[in-house]
């Protein structure tokens, strides 16, 4: 703090110079005022002056006749008590209002900060400012473990132990006691043990949310001669409730963005399941089951040779002449109709469609599946086709096509080429003989080769065509499905009717996946 | 000639805080004047053509920002650093400060720390 002078007292800037002077003027008995200490000279007239003296030291003399001039010191001098009053409590005041001031700031600050050790760290840099401390930590409590972990700490050279059980030693005491305090002499505390920190002295405020003692900050120094006052316990106090608060706040925070992470994670997740759902949707649209799998599950095809399966071309009659007379998107509207009517069939019976190249369908029975019945099962589908078509009659549009199918047994290679709208696809002769079928089918009948009929004959009856020349110049036995074996087809108590199923049962060992209803009446009509 | 800061401030208790803030140039032997209105203010500086001002913005008789003006552009003190320190924080008023002429604009409450290092900077101590 500053010294008092007399200069300082009567200075004609001063609040009390003009009074003094004035005052001094007034009285008229030649005073004057030395600033100074010690003894001055005495004048001319011997005069050695009345001194001023405030705390035990002389700030100065007052010269002049003996009564006014004592009068005069002591009115100085009691200034002089008066005005150092005035600064002790400027300086409190100053010191009061420079704390307000660093926690005013150290409120702005913390209101931006949204994570807990950020938060701490603050929390401990402003106190060690406002403390002088050498050494800081905010200890939160781990859960429910009771065990106070260090979250931020201040001075690397004073380590904490880890984790301080609450109730333990001398800070787990302070923490479980739930009070600001101060100890500064660390080390005769009886509660001093093994887990706190190697400090003189300290002091420790409680960090409460809801009235929960959820950690502490801590505050200390190496300095044997460092002591804590009561005010700077306030200070810690009051740092400690704006920590406590700040810490609140990041903690929901945190929660919040926790959630909203897990949200957002649970949504892309769902969103990942369904665009993978399509995917695979999509993928079993366009190839059989178990090769989509193998694709997913190695990237790859590999090709699969196939002894035994019955290849199926259907044609429309007629389409060719509604391209000409129907538009574009009349003859698909229908084509689509058709499809999806021949779609379902071959469902039913567990056979692979392959594609459609213009007005024809190809589908496959035996694969990837092996089965043993597949050609009875493509014959079957082959004759429910054909009475689709046949009973679905004209469309709104005019259009009645009618369709050849043409069916053949015998092996094939199947497999996945390419890496680009890559498609399941069989390829060998029997491709090229069943295409052949077709083509030398007749409107709404099933032609089949010698190898399927034999492979069909105990369950369908056949006309024999003989040997039919292909477009190629290739003479092939031929043989149109007329329909099941009519003794088969006696008893019509049941769909399959029971001769058929048990046939099928003995020769294949499994059941009819389907049975063409028309092909029941029409043998009941008939028999 | 010792140098000279002055206070002008209408509050009695923030001219004393200034006043102790800046206690440690005062015993290096800087004078500390003191002005209690914005006239006050006026006629001390130009009286005693202080070094440093600090200048309260919201004062009786004249407010900081026309005695900022006068001293810098009236009575072309330029030389005279005037530290505007008041309760006004928004941008604009910040602005309008520096457009009166003030060299600097300290919002409170104020750092007293920081107003003794810009009192010497500006003195040079």
């Amino acid at each position: 703090m500053a010294r008092v002078t007399l200069q300082s007292l009567v200075g004609r800037r001063r609040e009390g110079g003009p009074v003094i002077a004035q005052l001094l003027e007034s009285m008229g008995a030649g005073l004057s005022i030395e600033d100074g200490a010690g003894a001055p000279a005495a004048d001319q007239a011997g005069d050695a002056g009345c001194p001023v003296v405030h705390e035990g030291e002389t700030l100065g003399w007052v010269r002049g006749p003996a009564p006014q001039a004592a009068a005069f010191a002591g009115l100085l001098a009691h200034l002089a008590a008066r005005e150092t009053e005035k600064k002790l409590l400027g300086a409190e005041v100053l010191n009061a209002y420079r704390e307000i001031n660093l926690i005013n700031r150290f409120s702005e600050k913390l209101a931006t900060l949204l994570d807990a050790k950020t938060v701490a760290a603050a929390a401990i840099e402003q106190a060690a400012q406002m403390l002088h401390a050498t050494f800081g930590a905010v200890l939160l409590l781990r859960g429910d473990t009771g065990i106070l972990d260090p979250i931020a700490t201040l001075g690397g050279e004073v380590l904490l132990n880890g984790g301080i059980r609450l109730g333990e030693h001398l800070v787990g005491a302070m923490a479980l006691k739930g009070n600001a305090e101060i100890v500064n002499d660390v080390c005769s505390d009886p509660r001093y043990g093994g887990g706190d920190p190697a400090l003189c002295s300290m002091v420790c405020a409680p960090l409460k949310i809801k009235d929960q003692v959820r950690g502490v900050i801590l505050l200390g120094s190496t300095d044997a001669a460092a002591t804590y006052t009561a005010g700077d316990l306030k200070l810690l106090n009051t740092v400690a409730l704006q920590t406590a608060t700040a810490l609140e706040n990041a903690f929901l925070y945190e929660k919040t963005l926790q959630a909203a992470k897990a949200e957002a994670l649970e949504a892309t997740l769902a969103e990942v399941e369904e665009q993978k759902r399509r995917a695979e949707d999509m993928l079993l649209n366009i190839l059989p089951e178990s090769v989509a799998q193998e694709l997913q599950l190695t990237g790859v095809v590999q090709p699969m040779y196939f002894e035994d399966v019955t290849v199926c071309f259907t044609d429309f009659v007629g389409f060719s002449k509604s391209t000409m007379t129907l538009a574009a998107e009349d003859v698909v509207s229908e084509l689509h109709t058709y499809f999806t009517a021949f779609d379902r069939i071959i469902g039913r019976y567990g056979l692979e469609k392959l594609k459609t190249i213009g007005d024809s369908y190809m589908f496959v029975s035996g694969l990837p599946k092996r089965r043993a019945a597949n050609p009875v099962d493509a014959v079957l589908a082959a004759l429910e086709i054909v009475e689709t078509v046949r009973s679905m009659g004209a469309s709104p549009a005019g259009v009645h096509w009618k369709v050849r199918v043409g069916v053949h047994t015998g092996p094939v290679v199947a497999g996945v080429v390419g890496i680009r709208k890559f498609a399941f696809d069989i390829w060998g002769e029997t491709v090229n003989l069943a295409s052949r079928m077709e083509s030398c089918s007749e409107p709404n009948r099933v032609n089949m080769s010698e190898r399927t009929f034999a492979r069909v004959k105990d369950f369908f009856a056949a006309e024999p065509r003989g040997r039919v020349k292909t477009k190629e110049g290739q003479d092939i036995e031929m043989y149109f499905v007329t329909g099941a074996l009519e003794r088969l087809m006696a008893d019509r108590s049941a769909t399959p009717p029971p001769a058929f199923q048990r046939r099928y049962q003995l020769y294949f060992k499994e059941q009819v996946p389907a049975f063409p209803e028309y092909l029941a009446a029409v043998v009941a009509a008939g028999g | 000639m010792s140098q000279k800061i002055l206070i002008a401030d209408d509050e009695p208790h923030l001219r004393m805080l200034i006043q102790q803030a800046l206690e440690d140039l005062e015993d290096d032997g800087v004078e500390l004047l003191l002005a209690c209105n914005g006239e006050e203010a006026l006629e001390a500086i130009e009286a005693e053509k202080p070094d440093l001002v600090f200048l309260d913005v919201m004062m009786p008789k004249k407010s900081g920002f026309d005695v900022c003006h006068a001293v810098k552009n009236v009575l072309a003190m330029k030389h005279v650093y005037i530290v505007l320190l008041t309760a006004k924080g928004q941008e604009s008023d910040k602005q309008k400060g520096l457009d009166a002429g003030a060299d600097v604009y300290m919002t409170k409450p104020f750092d007293p720390d920081a107003l003794l290092e810009k009192a010497r900077q500006v003195l040079g101590r």
